[in-house]
């Protein structure tokens, strides 16, 4: 759920970049000085693949479509700050080209997506690492991130909190649940196929 | 396959075209920060609505491609008035003003980036301090998302030929299986792409340039 431009007020705005942006900073600058190699070539892939996946939409229930996030994915694959900094330019991008998300609403959207999906996703996947709790993961910050995003709405006044929280949630528990199951799968063939993939050095 | 995916009637050559990106983008970032955060009067709202259809029509953007891009924002918009008989107070001004604030940005964003050749666009990010590593991340996918449609694509069609008539894309095994050939094929490629830039005597460090 990518809030557009014009959807949220001033101090929701502010709230959500300020923090927002801190955290892409702080990722940006952790992964700087931890990748001693050059790493860009195999984030820019990464991100690659994961814009490309989260043009593929599959239908859900009542004419609505839903695609995977993949940010738990990522934050496994490289890890939480990495998964973060990707996230953010595919974020950027998707609002730039399709205008799915916009430019002030930025921070808000790199919250819902990026630091619940990816550093909350890795928070949760760190207590116990297995493609179980990755999955799980995935399903409860696709939730969450959605209910982020109710708050949002509701905060800057626009929908009625009650509401909002009941129909965002509800909306993408499906997308959560397809989220988990693709996530575990996706785990599952790389394990089979190239299991280095899920030992490369992660920040 | 189509290649201006990315930036669809940038390469057109009409004067908002011409004009200097660093220039463009300034007025377009304060126009986004104007309508988001002031409070918008009715006239303001026209005068802008007329500006930008005004500048529509210089950039030679078809009509049709900007309603299509502007629909992005109808989901949003009818949740907002499904809910405001369950709100007290002044929803229809909410609402009004959402709507208006919404239309100026997308329409404002629309008008940019189809009139703003891709690679412009990332000097620009650039100078306007996003990260090196998020500009170099998006060239990235700017070169490599052909690449990775390309491959699907390839996949799709193997899939056919092996299983005809199966809606493979539906059923979630096939669906999750071919992500992860993606990923994995997508990585195998970032190896070899990487190895022939080192063997051309590229540098490793950070520090280049």
């Amino acid at each position: 759920m990518h809030i557009p431009d014009g959807f949220l007020d001033t101090k929701t705005l502010l709230i959500t970049n300020v923090f927002s942006l801190a955290w892409l900073a702080l990722a940006v600058k952790k992964v700087n000085q931890h990748f001693t190699a050059y790493k860009i070539p195999l984030m820019g892939v990464l991100a690659s693949f994961v814009f490309t996946a989260q043009l593929l939409a599959f239908p859900v229930i009542g004419g609505t479509s839903a695609h995977i996030t993949g940010a738990v994915l990522l934050a496994v694959i490289l890890g939480p700050y990495s998964g973060l900094v990707i996230m953010a330019t595919i974020l950027l991008l998707q609002a730039l080209l399709f205008q799915h998300g916009g430019i002030i609403t930025f921070g808000a959207n790199l919250l819902n997506l990026g630091i619940v999906g990816v550093l909350a996703g890795y928070a949760i996947y760190s207590i116990r690492k297995s493609f179980y709790t990755a999955a799980i993961a995935a399903l409860i910050t696709v939730e969450v991130g959605a209910i982020c995003g109710a708050l949002e709405l509701a905060f800057s006044g626009r929908l009625p909190l009650k509401a909002a929280l009941i129909s965002m949630g509800s909306a993408n528990f499906i997308a959560g649940i397809i989220e988990a199951f693709v996530t575990f799968a996706i785990l599952q063939v790389i394990q089979k196929v190239r299991p280095d993939l899920l030992k490369l050095e992660t920040i | 396959m189509r290649h201006s995916f990315f930036d669809k009637y940038s390469e057109l050559d009409t004067p908002i075209h011409r004009m200097n990106p660093k220039i463009k983008l300034a007025i377009f970032l304060f126009f986004l920060v104007l309508v988001s955060f002031l409070k918008i009067h009715l006239i303001f709202f026209l005068i802008a609505l007329g500006l930008l259809s005004v500048l529509f029509a210089i950039a030679r953007i078809p009509f049709v491609f900007i309603v299509k891009r502007i629909a992005v924002i109808m989901p949003f918009l009818i949740f907002i008035i499904i809910f405001i008989p369950l709100f007290q107070d002044n929803t229809w001004a909410v609402a009004g003003l959402t709507f208006a604030r919404a239309l100026l940005s997308i329409m404002a964003l629309v008008l940019f980036i189809s009139t703003t050749r891709f690679p412009q666009l990332l000097k620009e990010l650039e100078s306007i301090g996003v990260p090196k590593m998020i500009v170099e991340i998006l060239s990235f996918i700017y070169r490599y998302f052909f690449v990775l449609v390309g491959e699907l694509e390839r996949m799709e069609l193997a899939v056919k030929a092996r299983a005809p008539g199966k809606k493979h894309r539906l059923l979630y095994k096939g669906f999750s299986s071919m992500l992860g050939m993606l990923i994995i094929h997508s990585y195998e490629r970032s190896e070899r792409v990487y190895q022939a830039m080192q063997l051309r005597g590229y540098d490793d460090g950070r520090d280049e340039e």
